[in-house]
């Protein structure tokens, strides 16, 4: 099993700033900053994702737009909590949905070659990815 | 915190009414000093009860316990005990006895304050007592300690609850020893009442007693109850935005709507079992009719159905205006209902009140095309959000207003639907020539000529259409709203009788219509009400 952090980093006007920290392959190697903004219509209208730091997704595109069923404009439900939401988004980086890709080459990677897909979304997130904070480089370091 | 009030240091004052031993002054009971207060008090030995002793304290006081120990027993002994209370409001205030000392007041009471009996005791065998207030609960920053009890030969008994303020805001206390036999001079060794500050008093008074609290415990005992000092200090410095968000946060959960973290000005029970409100509702509505969809539960999205359907909640409604009444810090505006500004969503409340009007029309077998209509109105107001039924409903409000003083009370919903609509006709069409129905107005209710022009139009128009004669069918006697001195009833079949005829003509269940010569069970000849 996977198990993920998130920590809110800043919040403004209406959105709210959190770094996702995932402790196991391919994306353990950064943290990601993602922006949940809420519309002056929330609960009503759905928040919106965007990933703030690049990552090598099949689901998720260069402007860092993610497709996530839950908060689709149509299949909204004011009754769904932002928890909710994290934890879809969560499962989604985890277990990516090569079925309904915004970027077609990396899902055929990934359900062709899983391995070379591992290695290069790792040399991404190596690249691109913001520093993890230091005390979770200490946790890193002694667990290995 | 529940502290021994009788403490010195909490500067209560005692009284006896009556002469005391030498060495036994009732100050002993409060006094400092270990030896006195070992002595007790007593009576001179001549002083026969009752004995009054009174303790006054410096602020007002909620009681938890009362311990009495008497003067150590021997047979036949038997002390009769009571304690009453009083609360007054014109007393010395704690900063005053502060800097005065005690000696500046003598005596705490005057005769003008009344005093509650909370509790009374019979002292036999046992020479211990402590009377306890069960409703008693502690409160921070005074929620620590609970004093130890006199032990298990001690017995015990409750205060009683008499007001308001008998038990919870006092500032005498009064103990009355009403008898004494065995012999023994009147009195008793040890005298305790374990409480708390009221309610009422200052942050101020709070802080300098839990002061003094603080500065009589041990010492390992001091740490851990500083906090409580700092508490105090902080939730005075900041005393009034706290007010306010101690009032939000009162506010208990089930007032507010889980969507939007508001208080519900008018809550509607969802077949999901959640209450929302009646706008939440409304908005996500509109926000799934612009995607198509059917009204649907919010939570499960699960389309409303004949048997499940939104309700409004009544009685959740009057326990947030009540709420709201009491805590009048909140916005005002939330009271009350709120009218839907903009284009009128159907609601269920609107459905319900219709469902019920659709009912009376059920029983009602006269008028089959209204019932139709009624029905279908409804059925689209519950299916669809669609702007027919709307204004369905907005026209029979608004038809209803004028007519309120009209007396047509029992007339059903339908009926007074078609009347209006009628009425809505005759107006339209009195500026063209007519005289037919001139013709028929003066044959079927002449009365109704002479005087009474102004609701005219609108009797004629519902006498026109349901009641084909308009009188009597017996005794011809003619029926008008000023005609009150008999009931009328009318048959299925329109015609109307007066009781006097009705009475005559009654024979059994059934009872037939002299008009039509029909037969009619008697449950359907209805009163009418002009």
């Amino acid at each position: 099993c996977l198990s993920w952090k998130i920590c809110p980093w800043k919040t403004c006007q209406n959105c709210v700033l959190f770094r996702l920290l995932q402790d196991n392959p391919p994306y353990d190697k950064g943290a990601f900053k993602i922006e949940i903004s809420f519309p002056a219509e929330y609960p009503f209208k759905p928040p919106k994702i965007t990933f703030k730091t690049k990552i090598y997704h099949p689901n998720i595109d260069d402007k860092g737009q993610v497709c996530l069923p839950i908060i689709n404009a149509e299949n909204w439900k004011p009754a769904t909590k932002t928890d909710q939401v994290i934890q879809a988004l969560i499962a989604l980086v985890n277990n990516p949905e090569p079925e309904h890709p915004l970027r077609a080459d990396l899902a055929e990677e990934f359900t062709r070659d899983y391995k070379k897909f591992m290695k290069n979304a790792e040399d991404y997130t190596k690249k691109f990815s913001e520093k993890r904070p230091f005390d979770d480089q200490q946790q890193q370091q002694q667990k290995k | 915190m529940v502290i021994n009030l009788c403490l010195p240091q909490y500067r209560p004052r005692i009284h006896c009414n009556k002469v005391c031993a030498d060495g036994y002054e009732v100050q002993n009971l409060i006094s400092a000093d270990p030896m006195r207060k070992s002595l007790g008090f007593r009576a001179e030995y001549f002083i026969k009860p009752p004995v009054h002793i009174t303790i006054t304290f410096p602020f007002n006081v909620e009681l938890y316990r009362i311990d009495i120990v008497a003067m150590t027993g021997q047979h036949h002994v038997s002390t009769k005990l009571e304690i009453y209370t009083s609360t007054s409001s014109n007393k010395t205030t704690w900063e005053e006895m502060l800097t005065h000392g005690p000696d500046s007041v003598s005596q705490g009471f005057s005769d003008g304050d009344i005093f509650t009996l909370v509790g009374r005791a019979v002292l036999k065998k046992e020479n211990k007592v402590s009377l306890v207030n069960r409703s008693f609960r502690l409160r921070p920053p005074f929620d620590k300690i609970v004093p130890e009890s006199l032990g298990d030969e001690s017995l015990s008994q409750d205060l009683w609850r008499k007001g308001p303020s008998s038990l919870v805001n006092v500032t005498h206390l009064k103990m009355c020893i009403s008898h004494v036999a065995g012999g023994i001079p009147t009195g008793f060794k040890r005298f305790e009442v374990w409480g708390q500050p009221a309610r009422s008093c200052p942050p101020q008074v709070l802080n300098s007693i839990l002061k003094l609290y603080c500065e009589s415990l041990p010492q390992d005992f001091k740490k851990s109850t500083t906090h409580l000092a700092e508490f105090e200090d902080a939730s005075r410095s900041n005393s009034e935005p706290m007010e306010l968000v101690e009032t939000l946060e009162n506010i208990p959960s089930d007032f507010l709507d889980p969507i939007t973290l508001e208080l519900m000005p008018f809550p509607i029970l969802l077949p999901s079992g959640k209450v929302i409100d009646q706008s939440t509702l409304e908005k996500y509505n509109k926000s799934e009719a612009t995607w198509g969809r059917l009204p649907n539960d919010p939570f499960t999205g699960v389309p409303y159905s004949q048997n499940s359907k939104p309700l409004p909640q009544a009685s959740l409604k009057a326990r947030i205006d009540r709420f709201l009444l009491h805590n009048s810090v909140l916005d005002t505006g939330m009271l009350g209902r709120i009218q839907a500004s903009g284009p009128l969503v159907p609601s269920c409340v609107a459905t319900c009140s219709f469902k019920r009007k659709a009912g009376c029309v059920e029983k009602n077998s006269e008028a089959q095309g209204f019932k139709l209509s009624a029905v279908s109105a409804y059925n689209s107001v519950d299916q669809t959000s669609s702007h027919h039924a709307v204004k369905k409903i907005k026209i029979e409000t608004i038809v209803n207003v004028p007519q309120n003083d009209y007396p047509v009370d029992s007339m059903s919903h339908e009926q007074r639907l078609s009347q209006s609509l009628d009425s809505a006709l005759a107006s339209a069409l009195s500026s063209l020539p007519s005289f037919t129905t001139k013709l028929r107005e003066k044959l079927q209710h002449p009365s109704n000529l002479d005087g009474n022009s102004t609701c005219d139009n609108i009797t004629t128009a519902e006498h026109n259409r349901s009641n084909p004669v308009q009188g009597c069918a017996v005794c011809s006697k003619a029926f008008s709203p000023y005609f009150k001195a008999e009931a009328v009833y009318r048959f299925p079949c329109g015609h109307l009788m007066c009781r006097p005829c009705l009475t005559q003509r009654q024979q059994s269940s059934l009872i037939m219509c002299v008009g039509c010569e029909k037969l009619f069970a008697t449950s359907d000849v209805l009163r009418v009400h002009f």
